[in-house]
């Protein structure tokens, strides 16, 4: 008799606890971002949305989190949505006229804020970049209709190395 | 034989991990929330006077009737400053204004007007104005001010201690750049401000702010 046989068992079990494992990671994982992820070479879009437009605003703003598992930077450098969309879409940064990003503007501040459009946004190497309210975005000009809650629309991101990535932006309420 | 039970206990403390590193993400992200469920701004001083200047307003008359920045006897007047086609800086603020008054209920709500100055009187039109503000304000008195010239806004805006540019550009042309004060300001039933609001104030601190500017600058009622 192999006098490694009471092994066996634990073995069995150490697969089935290995298995639950990938499970609950991968539950967790699905339940920390509820939308889907979008891949380009070595690039992760996740978390892409835009909020519900007001009729009388022709404007709209994409938010979404871009992740490169490359150990080399890439670029952001071109959006794009279908004619039939809106008219154009770009890469916008709020910044402030003292120069910061509004997201990191103190209580207080009489400083102004506006737009500007840019060029490129580097993804650093085994990093990420958030667009959010007050600081990155992809804005939407001279859109066909209101962006309504729950409306889903496509986006073609144009990365230096990750290639064109396609995503669908999810339109929430607020 | 012991290696096995060791691997054992190591995969089960880490599906342990793995399961809380899971739950606590979900639970100290509605901790987060109540911890910032305080008013943020500040009082500015000296006491700042704004109904001595005033705007058309078009929310009930297209035609426009003057509004002096002044809240109506016991009510709060939330204003600010921007323009319909800011895709960003603008829509967050109102979502976050309706997000706080969503959680005050419409007992307080009553009690806080919504005021809109657009700083691009060459794009914005007052119907469009009152389109916008009710959009994020259904259940609220709003106020959709829009002046007829330049040197009117900049009245009001200097009176608020506000700022404001649009770009040069060829008349007509669709798309200019516009910038702003991202803030935001409350103003009592004297026309008095009374509050200031950074760009970037959350729902509940909005909410937490007009609770406690109600019971202080009404305390009676």
């Amino acid at each position: 008799m192999n006098p490694r046989s009471p092994s066996r068992p634990l073995a069995l079990i150490a697969i089935a606890l290995i298995a639950g494992l990938a499970l609950v990671a991968s539950a967790c994982s699905s339940s920390g971002s509820s939308s889907a992820t979008f891949q380009g070479k070595d690039i992760v879009v996740s978390n892409v949305w835009a909020r519900e437009s007001a009729g009388a605003a022709d404007t709209g703003a994409v938010y979404l989190t871009i992740e490169n598992t490359s150990g080399t930077a890439d670029k952001l450098f071109s959006a794009s949505v279908p004619q039939a969309f809106a008219k154009s879409a770009s890469i916008h940064e709020t910044v402030t006229s003292d120069g910061t990003t509004a997201t990191t503007m103190g209580a207080g501040s009489s400083s102004m804020m506006s737009m500007k459009e840019v060029a490129s946004v580097t993804i650093p190497a085994n990093g990420s970049v958030t667009f959010e309210p007050g600081g990155y975005h992809i804005m939407l000009i001279g859109l066909v209709a209101p962006l309504k809650d729950g409306q889903k629309f496509d986006l073609n991101l144009g990365f230096l190395n990750g290639g064109v990535v396609k995503v669908t932006a999810n339109v929430k309420a607020s | 034989m012991r290696r096995s039970v060791l691997a054992l206990l190591s995969l089960g403390i880490a599906i342990a991990l793995v399961m809380s590193a899971c739950t606590s993400g979900t639970s100290s992200s509605s901790s987060t929330t109540s911890a910032l469920n305080a008013p943020r701004g500040y009082k500015p001083t000296p006491v700042r006077k704004t109904d001595t200047v005033s705007l058309p307003d078009y929310a009930t008359d297209s035609d426009g009737v003057d509004f002096s920045f002044k809240a109506a006897p016991g009510n709060l007047l939330v204003v600010f400053f921007g323009f319909l086609t800011c895709p960003d800086i603008c829509p967050v603020t109102m979502a976050d204004i309706a997000a706080g008054l969503e959680e005050l209920g419409p007992t307080v709500v009553q009690h806080v007007e919504i005021a809109f100055v657009t700083v691009d009187i060459e794009r914005d039109t007052g119907p469009r104005m009152v389109e916008y503000l009710t959009h994020f304000f259904p259940n609220s008195t709003i106020h959709a001010l829009r002046a007829p010239d330049s040197a009117q806004l900049s009245a009001v805006t200097s009176q608020f201690g506000a700022q404001w540019q649009v770009d040069p550009h060829e008349p007509g042309a669709a798309t200019y750049g516009v910038a702003h004060s991202g803030v935001t300001y409350v103003v009592d039933d004297r026309g008095q401000l009374v509050w200031e609001w950074p760009f970037g104030t959350t729902g509940p601190e909005v909410a937490a702010t007009l609770k406690q500017l109600m019971d202080t600058v009404y305390p009676a009622s």
